[in-house]
């Protein structure tokens, strides 16, 4: 028989599956009855849509039956019936003890609160998709070499036409790091940046420009004077106004012509952060320097692995063609959301883990207090089972005072969530990409709330077991003060345990980045970060037409700042220590044949003289740059590193270094310092006369080192600068000392972080235990006061009393520093100059919380031994 | 605590029971209700509403042994217990009370069901 004429295969196992094994055979075979019937009475088609039918509805009819079933039995039968009692004796208990119930309302909020920001956070900036149509065909595109090929290195304008050439890719555009300019928009000038940027951006995103149009063909030519305005600059210097169209403003002194206006993109595409976008030629500079980043679209049907292997045999091609620039290149293809939020992974994910162990903590606190006030209603529960209340009926109400407590608690954190995410998102340093545009989708609120409710479950568990113990008698004859059962003593120590161990892996992680933090910020820089100064200065062409006119500018303002009382040193360079300026270029040591292999990529610098000397480098060998180097022969001062990388070993003064067309001499050596980042180890650098190099940037730095303290010496530089020119403006930013600082940001953040929630987590923790010891002793008063009416002394009751806490804590402590030695290990990739699993700040934390838990327990212990006896046994008789 | 009363479904299905005895299984059932009430029926909700019955003790189980027909299996057949006959009674009385001197024009014509 053809399947046509049997029942539908999907329904018999809709059936099995819903009516349970207990009835499905019956069911089955009668359904199967009836089919064979109705097939031959009305064709088989019919037959079996009749029994698809059959099969939905039934199946609806069974999961209802066993949701009203599963509800009943937990609930006892008349559960709609009872809801509204429960849930008024409920908010009456809470008023009656209003200590307990703020306590666990205050964990669920935090509970609440801190998850939902958490989970805003990830869903917004890790799930969320792309604001672009077809977002998952978009890539990055990188340069690697051949022994990081996934690195991310930029690419230049020549290899990016060559890759565009790649079948599987639709679209792509480059982009130039962005660059500080004047921007006068309607009146005062301001300091903005502008992204140089290819063609192709329309083709990439897939969306229309907000207003006006997209750079076309002829505005990449060289004469071209049009710009795209950004969207927040468009909203906020022309309040979103699409007249802005065809509007000029200026650009370091320049008339510029507006086309059209960058559409908004929610923080997913980087260039669209500038304030203003200029077209980039996609020829210029050659195969030789390094500086675009490369984003693309896939072609409809092309895959990753395909763009891969195309643009990974063009670079081969390239590499072949030009091996002066490109042997070492490789390319790698990575998805655009990767690249974009990948960064942040690691360290959203950290805040995550310590926000879960912070509400585990929590719970374990709500669940102590519950514990103790059930405790106390002990009597209560074993009179009503006596006289024959049902277990479940204790259970749903006991159930309901706790999620009544929790939805108060999920209502104040979710209200609280948003100012705690917009917190996360303001203090996070260098901003969470994407975190402009965070907010809470209905998916993040109900996993937020289930989240909470399960943890108040959780947390009311050992509370229903006691409710519900099996007998109510030694409850019922000694009263109240009847000491403590093994169980619930075994329940509250483990709970106490349990918080301590997760507690102390927590503050063993805050202590460790902090610790990480204080060796960053203590490592040396290699020059004198103290009294340093720097001004961004930016001759325009309008003003200075010619180099030597900039130049000679530059000359007087370091001359005027010299001039000013208090200054020790001025100069300027072209580069500043932790500034995102980068050059690298490619030089070979004399002798040497030039091939990429032989090359090395310093940092390289054009700066004046006094610009070392400002820095407070030391100079090691030879000596510094005069004002006479820059007319005659082309000489440069090198660090210490690349004078040993160059020469090991030899003398380094007098020998020459040769580029692609240019050689100098080196007539001096200085000492390394660290440029960008703390963490990372010194780069090699060159430091030649300004008007030697070759950058035609016109971006400058003015570095000042003073006498006295920097913040005051600033006006009186602005002003010396203003003198010199008023209609160049140099914009200050601050001390040295600050913008190393800020390099420290993520350091400080992450550590305040963990350490803040390691502290909240230490005195959660501590609450606990003062709270359960101090309950036990109430509960043991009655046995306190035998033991000491039968000649113990009270000291030693008051020793057993901290003995049992110690224990407790003791074990687990134990157990949390074996978890935090494990734990650290995750944290490896934050930490620097300590080690993961640090013996210094393990024993530390563990002295800490010896000490705190004797602290926490002297109150109680010391009432335990001023227990007086026979008061203690009479108030038991009465 | 108050005894719930019949649904309207519950006292069809012991009216089919009632019926159909003693051979009142969970098809014939859903055929009785379809055939006397008109009303279309998914024999999910006959299962359903026998086990709520049968929670209640209005109704009991039994099983026969596979039946004599190629592919035969075995049936479950349910019963009315006494508190069942009590229920549909008492339930069948109040519906007769109720009815009871209804306006002609709202009495039911015989067979009006369909």
């Amino acid at each position: 028989m053809s399947a046509a004429s049997n029942p539908p295969r999907w329904a018999r196992r809709l059936l099995e599956w819903a009516a349970g094994s207990e009835d499905a055979a019956y069911l089955l075979s009668e359904l199967d009855e009836a089919f064979v019937e109705l097939a031959a009475r009305r064709g088989s088609q019919t037959a079996r849509r009749w029994y698809g039918t059959q099969a939905i509805l039934s199946s609806v009819h069974f999961s209802g039956y066993r949701v009203t079933r599963a509800f009943s039995r937990l609930f006892g039968s008349g559960f709609g019936t009872y809801l509204g009692h429960d849930l008024r004796y409920a908010l009456r208990q809470l008023r009656r003890s209003p200590t307990t119930s703020i306590a666990v309302v205050l964990t669920m909020t935090l509970g609440a609160g801190a998850s939902a920001a958490v989970l805003g956070a990830v869903d917004g900036i890790l799930l969320r998709p792309l604001p672009f149509p077809g977002a998952d065909r978009l890539v990055w595109i990188h340069t690697g070499t051949e022994e990081q090929p996934r690195s991310s290195i930029s690419s230049n304008p020549a290899d990016f036409t060559d890759w565009r050439g790649a079948a599987a890719l639709e679209a792509g555009v480059a982009w130039a790091p962005a660059e500080e300019v004047t921007i006068a928009t309607n009146g005062e000038p301001w300091r903005g940046r502008v992204i140089r940027i290819s063609d192709g951006v329309a083709g990439v995103l897939g969306l229309p420009p907000a207003a006006g149009r997209w750079f076309a063909a002829e505005d990449f030519l060289p004469q071209s004077n049009v710009v795209m305005l950004g969207y927040r600059t468009w909203r906020a210097a022309f309040a979103g106004d699409p007249a802005a169209v065809g509007r000029s403003i200026l650009l370091d002194d320049r008339p510029v012509r507006i086309v059209g206006v960058v559409p908004e993109t929610g923080d997913a595409f980087p260039p669209a952060e500038a304030d203003v976008w200029r077209p980039e030629p996609t020829r210029g500079a050659g195969r030789g320097t390094l500086y675009l980043q490369v984003a693309g679209r896939l072609r409809h049907g092309a895959t990753l692995d395909q763009a891969q292997q195309q643009i990974g045999a063009i670079q081969r091609r390239l590499a072949e063609e030009y091996p002066g620039t490109n042997a070492n290149r490789r390319a790698w293809v990575q998805p655009y959301l990767e690249g974009l939020v990948g960064p942040v992974t690691p360290m959203l994910s950290l805040i995550g883990g310590t926000v879960v162990l912070v509400l585990l903590i929590a719970c374990g606190n709500a669940a102590n207090v519950l514990l103790a006030r059930g405790q106390l209603r002990r009597r209560e529960f074993a009179i009503r089972t006596a006289i024959g209340g049902s277990s479940r009926r204790l259970t749903a109400q006991v159930v309901t005072e706790v999620l009544a407590l929790a939805v108060i608690g999920l209502a104040l954190g979710l209200t609280a969530a948003p100012f705690l995410l917009h917190g996360l998102v303001a203090l996070y340093p260098g901003g969470l990409p994407r975190g402009a545009s965070l907010g809470f989708s209905p998916l993040v609120i109900a996993t937020a709330g289930a989240a909470t409710l399960l943890a108040a479950l959780l947390s009311v568990v050992p509370v229903v077991r006691q409710a519900r113990s099996r007998d109510p008698g030694p409850a019922l004859e000694s009263g109240e003060r009847s000491g403590l059962s093994r169980r619930a003593r075994r329940a509250g120590g483990l709970l106490v345990a349990s918080q301590v161990a997760l507690a102390v892996v927590l503050l063993f992680g805050g202590v460790q980045l902090l610790r990480s933090l204080y060796a960053l910020s203590s490592r040396e820089l290699g020059f004198d970060r103290n009294g340093l100064l720097a001004f961004s200065v930016v001759p325009t062409a309008v003003r200075y037409p010619e180099n030597a006119d900039a130049f000679a500018y530059l000359h007087r303002v370091a001359e005027r700042m010299r001039a000013v009382p208090g200054v020790q040193a001025a100069g300027f360079g072209t580069l500043l220590p932790y500034d995102q300026g980068n050059l690298a270029t490619m030089i070979w040591p004399e002798g040497v044949a030039h091939t990429p292999d032989n090359a090395h990529f310093p940092l390289s610098h054009g700066v004046s003289v006094g610009y070392l000397e400002a820095l407070g480098l030391p100079v090691l060998e030879g000596r510094s740059l005069r004002a006479e180097d820059v007319r005659g022969r082309r000489v440069a001062a090198i660090s210490a590193g690349l004078a040993r990388r160059l020469w090991p070993g030899q003398r380094a003064i007098g020998r020459r270094i040769e580029g692609s067309n240019w050689s100098l001499e080196v007539v001096g050596v200085v000492g390394d310092k660290r440029h960008r980042s703390l963490r990372d180890e010194p780069p090699i650098e060159l430091y030649t006369p300004r008007e030697q190099s070759w950058f035609y940037s016109r971006a400058h730095w003015i570095v000042v080192r003073v006498a006295g303290s920097p913040e005051t010496m600033g006006p009186a530089l602005l002003a010396a600068a203003r003198e010199v020119d008023p209609a160049t403006p140099p914009a200050r930013f601050g001390s040295i000392e600050e913008r190393i600082a800020g390099s420290l940001a993520p350091e400080r953040f992450r550590g305040l972080l963990v350490g803040a929630l390691g502290g909240l987590a230490l005195l959660l923790t501590l609450i606990g235990v003062w709270g359960t010891v101090a309950h036990w002793v109430s509960r043991q008063t009655r046995d306190i006061g035998v033991r000491i009416a039968l000649g113990q002394s009270p000291g030693r009751a008051r020793r057993q009393v901290v003995r049992t806490a110690l224990t407790t804590v003791g074990a687990g402590l134990l157990c949390g520093l074996v978890m935090a030695a494990v734990a650290g290990r995750l944290l490896e990739g934050f930490l620097v100059g300590v080690s993961s699993a640090d013996p210094a700040s393990l024993t530390g934390i563990a002295v800490l919380f010896l000490l705190a838990t004797w602290g926490a327990a002297l109150g109680p212990a010391r009432r335990a031994s001023r227990v007086d006896p026979v008061r203690a046994i009479r108030s038991e008789a009465g | 605590m108050p005894k719930r009363a019949l649904t309207e479904f519950e006292l069809y299905v012991l009216l089919a029971l009632a019926h159909l005895e003693p051979e009142a299984y969970g098809l014939a059932i859903m055929r009785q209700i379809e055939e006397r009430a008109g009303r279309p029926v998914a024999i999910g909700a006959v299962y359903t509403a026998l086990s709520r019955l049968e929670a209640r003790g209005l109704v009991h189980f039994s099983f026969s042994d596979p039946r004599p027909v190629p592919g035969g299996r075995a049936r479950k057949y349910a019963h009315l217990t006494r508190p069942g006959e009590q229920a549909l009674r008492q339930a069948t009385g109040m519906l007769r009370q109720m009815m009871a001197g209804l306006p002609a024009h709202l009495r039911p014509e015989p067979g009006e069901a369909r």
